[in-house]
């Protein structure tokens, strides 16, 4: 699930944030926006930007792979957001779908409308403010591995057919990987997650198509994606 | 001739002896008062009387106003007891002299911390030094005196004298003293001390229903008395009957054991008993409108009070949409958190979500002193949550100007003011924007991953990244990582931040030692977290 090419609707206060951070990692950032000031604003930053409303046809997206596409729908007002997203999902059934919330209430509307992942803004400022205060180590761990120009980080390896882990418990690949990595869960084809340290992730069996989460150094991650 | 020269002569030996006397005096006075002023031992034996007595901020106020007031009760019911019974010896003792020895050590305490002598003489030498003139040691001695004289006229003070008495003798009369143990009460509950407040503001009210009362009583009295004394059925003989009659009937209360019995008497019965009832009504408004003007002031300083008292809390600087948000994860984990807002609506909002809330400018230093915080033992860390950058700049400059160690956590509205915030002193920023982006590019690039990161942060999902610090019991007992079987408890040991220089270590092998101080940072459930907590707490060499 590699993601080429991302497209940000809106062009504002959040949204011009979210272009900064995704245009560091992918070549292929669009913004669409809803006035013709922000189109402006975009291209004087060096973005791809074209005018859009809420009405439009989504057809023209269809040009992109949807695998390797991700939408963001960052516009600041809420109704709109909620429009928009129930407009691309209805206009493109399998594309992946990012929304921007200020509230929960928002948050549902959204997740009912076909955003695959919904970020709360309000949500995600508070348990920031609280993880900085309250757990200052695990922030700064968090931090750290959720970097990926980080030494330390998380990855996801796709367990294919013919992978030595297949069929073993996630408990005993955690114990054989112990001295280098630290297996965090799996998730399995139906999208759950196991994590290692649950009653229910010491016994799942590892099938072909998991995914396992790991978190380590990178000479360390690459021995066990050769090894996988 | 001679016999005046003599004169003269010891009346300028006399002059200079008294001079030399006055100087000698005024010399010890201001040698006394540096010495007080710089003595750290006085200093901090007065700070620690002045607090126990009259901060109501101190810790152990509330356990000495207890005590005091568990004396008080006891006072009154030997005395009770007395009445009908003999009492021993020990519980005599304690009554007339144990309690009355305590009371007097308060009265003469509360004399000498309710006002600074030697700051008195030294500000009078050194405003007379300044002036080029000697030292006024009659003017400086005079303030002083007039200070104390200031609290002996005091109402506390003349009922706390009195409640001394009994231990000056053993009259019967003076037992009745003990009552007045009573009153102290007001100095060691607040409440009362509101009422007493409370009214304090309607005295012109108060004075002016008095006079029109003591006015009505005083004619009545004595027209009932002409009108009456003078029938031999007439129960009112005497001026205190007529006075007694008065009192009773103004009051409404009316035994009917005291009646006139003549028209006129009636007559003047008739207007008693409707001033009477304005008198009653009066008093009623007075003490109603004074409750209901100042009930927003009782809320206040109840809030006030219990802020003082918290031992920890975190402190909002602003009740807006992510303070609401901030605030009520904080409550749910069993954190206290005090608001404070100038917004009234704002702030009763906060309240309506069981929060401490105070109409008060977080910008302004006047609201800390009102507040009286000791901010070092109190304040976990301040979250400023203001509207604007420029209002959350101002605040961090007010607090940093309080305390230089507080924990000071600012919300960015725009990213160009970062730098602002971290010369005033905040000391970790927070800007939604950018975080929201970073997670929306994580998410792009590791869904899966993002995913269970968030699932550890988020506390709905019942799994949770926390910290535990190994104390001095944990370091005893588990000498290294492998000690704590953590994979046993079903958790798994993320890393360990070492106290020592090493920093943060990912992934710590098991015979990685384990020190006081050391963090460590594990995953699990909730559940297994807290049981490990205790295992490791339990478990013992």
């Amino acid at each position: 699930m590699k993601t080429y090419h991302v497209v940000v609707f809106g062009y504002e206060e959040f949204a011009k944030e979210v272009v900064r951070q995704v245009r560091e990692a992918y070549l292929g950032v669009e913004v669409y926006a809803l006035t013709e000031a922000s189109v402006e604003e975009a291209k004087k930053e060096g973005i791809a930007a074209k005018i859009f409303d809420l009405d439009d046809n989504w057809d023209e997206f269809k040009r992109f792979n949807m695998q390797e596409t991700l939408f963001i729908c960052a516009l600041d007002d809420d109704v709109s957001n909620v429009f928009l997203t129930i407009g691309l999902r209805d206009g493109l059934d399998d594309a992946r779908l990012i929304a921007l919330a200020s509230t929960q209430e928002h948050a549902s509307k959204l997740r009912l409308a076909g955003a695959n992942k919904v970020i709360s803004k309000l949500q995600t400022t508070a348990d920031i403010i609280i993880e900085v205060l309250e757990r200052p180590i695990v922030t700064y761990v968090m931090g750290e591995i959720m970097q990926e120009e980080a030494a330390l980080k998380t990855v996801q390896i796709v367990l294919e057919a013919g992978s030595p882990l297949i069929g073993e418990l996630l408990y005993d690949v955690s114990l054989q990987l112990q001295s280098e990595l630290i297996v965090l869960a799996v998730v399995d084809e139906t999208m759950q997650t196991h994590f290692v340290f649950t009653s229910k992730g010491y016994k799942h069996r590892i099938e072909v198509g998991d995914i396992l989460v790991v978190i380590g150094y990178d000479e360390n991650i690459e021995k066990l994606k050769r090894r996988v | 001739m001679m016999q005046e020269e003599l004169t003269e002569s010891e009346r300028v030996s006399s002059s200079s002896y008294k001079q030399k006397y006055v100087g000698l005096l005024s010399r010890f006075l201001v040698d006394t008062a540096y010495f007080l002023k710089t003595s750290p031992r006085y200093k901090s034996a007065k700070n620690f009387f002045y607090n126990l007595l009259e901060n109501n901020a101190f810790v152990y106020k509330r356990y000495f106003d207890l005590f005091m007031m568990v004396l008080i009760f006891s006072s009154v019911i030997i005395l009770i007891r007395e009445v009908r019974h003999e009492i021993n010896d020990f519980w005599a003792v304690f009554n007339n002299y144990i309690i009355s020895v305590i009371f007097l050590i308060e009265y003469l305490l509360r004399f000498w911390v309710i006002s600074d002598s030697s700051d008195i003489v030294i500000d009078q030498y050194e405003r007379d030094e300044h002036l080029q003139r000697r030292f006024r040691t009659g003017h400086a001695l005079f303030k002083i005196f007039l200070a104390k004289w200031n609290y002996v006229r005091s109402p506390a003070a003349i009922i706390d004298l009195l409640a001394i008495m009994p231990f000056f003798h053993e009259l019967r009369l003076l037992r009745l003293f003990i009552l007045f143990r009573v009153f102290k009460i007001f100095r060691y509950t607040q409440n009362m001390q509101y009422f007493g407040y409370i009214l304090s503001h309607k005295k012109f009210e108060l004075l002016t229903l008095l006079t029109f009362a003591s006015v009505v009583v005083f004619v009545a009295s004595v027209l009932i008395y002409v009108m009456e004394s003078n029938n031999p059925n007439s129960p009112i003989n005497t001026l205190f009957d007529a006075f007694y009659w008065s009192i009773v009937t103004i009051s409404t209360v009316g035994y009917g054991d005291v009646t006139p019995v003549t028209s006129e008497g009636r007559t003047v019965a008739i207007v008693v008993i409707i001033s009477g009832i304005a008198v009653i009504s009066f008093a009623t408004s007075i003490v109603v409108t004074a409750f209901t003007e100042k009930l927003d002031d009782i809320r206040e300083n109840k809030i006030l009070a219990d802020v003082k008292g918290l031992k920890h809390f975190y402190l909002i600087c602003g009740y807006g949409i992510v303070a609401r948000q901030t605030a009520s994860k904080l409550r749910r984990s069993g954190r206290n958190v005090v608001v404070l807002d100038t917004d009234h609506q704002r702030v009763k909002e906060a309240k309506e979500n069981q929060l401490y809330a105070l109409q008060l400018d977080a910008a302004s230093l006047s609201s800390y002193q009102k507040m009286g915080l000791d901010f070092e033992k109190q304040v976990n860390a301040v979250i400023l949550l203001g509207e604007s950058d420029i209002a959350n700049v101002y605040t961090a400059l007010t607090l940093r100007s309080i305390d230089h160690n507080m924990r000071i956590l600012s919300l960015l509205h725009d990213k160009r003011n970062r730098r602002k915030l971290q010369l005033a002193g905040v000391n970790h920023i927070v800007y939604s924007q950018e975080l929201i982006g970073l997670l929306s590019k994580e998410y792009s690039g590791r869904p899966i991953a993002f995913e269970t990161m968030s699932m550890l942060r988020a506390e709905e999902s019942g799994t949770a990244m926390e910290e535990i610090v190994v104390n001095e019991r944990i370091a005893d007992n588990f000498k290294k990582v492998d000690d704590m079987h953590i994979r046993r408890h079903r958790l798994l040991l993320i890393g360990l931040s070492k106290v020592s220089a090493e920093g943060f270590l990912f992934n710590p092998p098991p015979e990685t030692p384990l020190e006081k101080g050391d963090i460590m940072i594990v995953a699990g459930e909730h559940s297994m977290i807290n049981e490990f907590r205790l295992f490791t707490h339990m478990r013992l060499r």
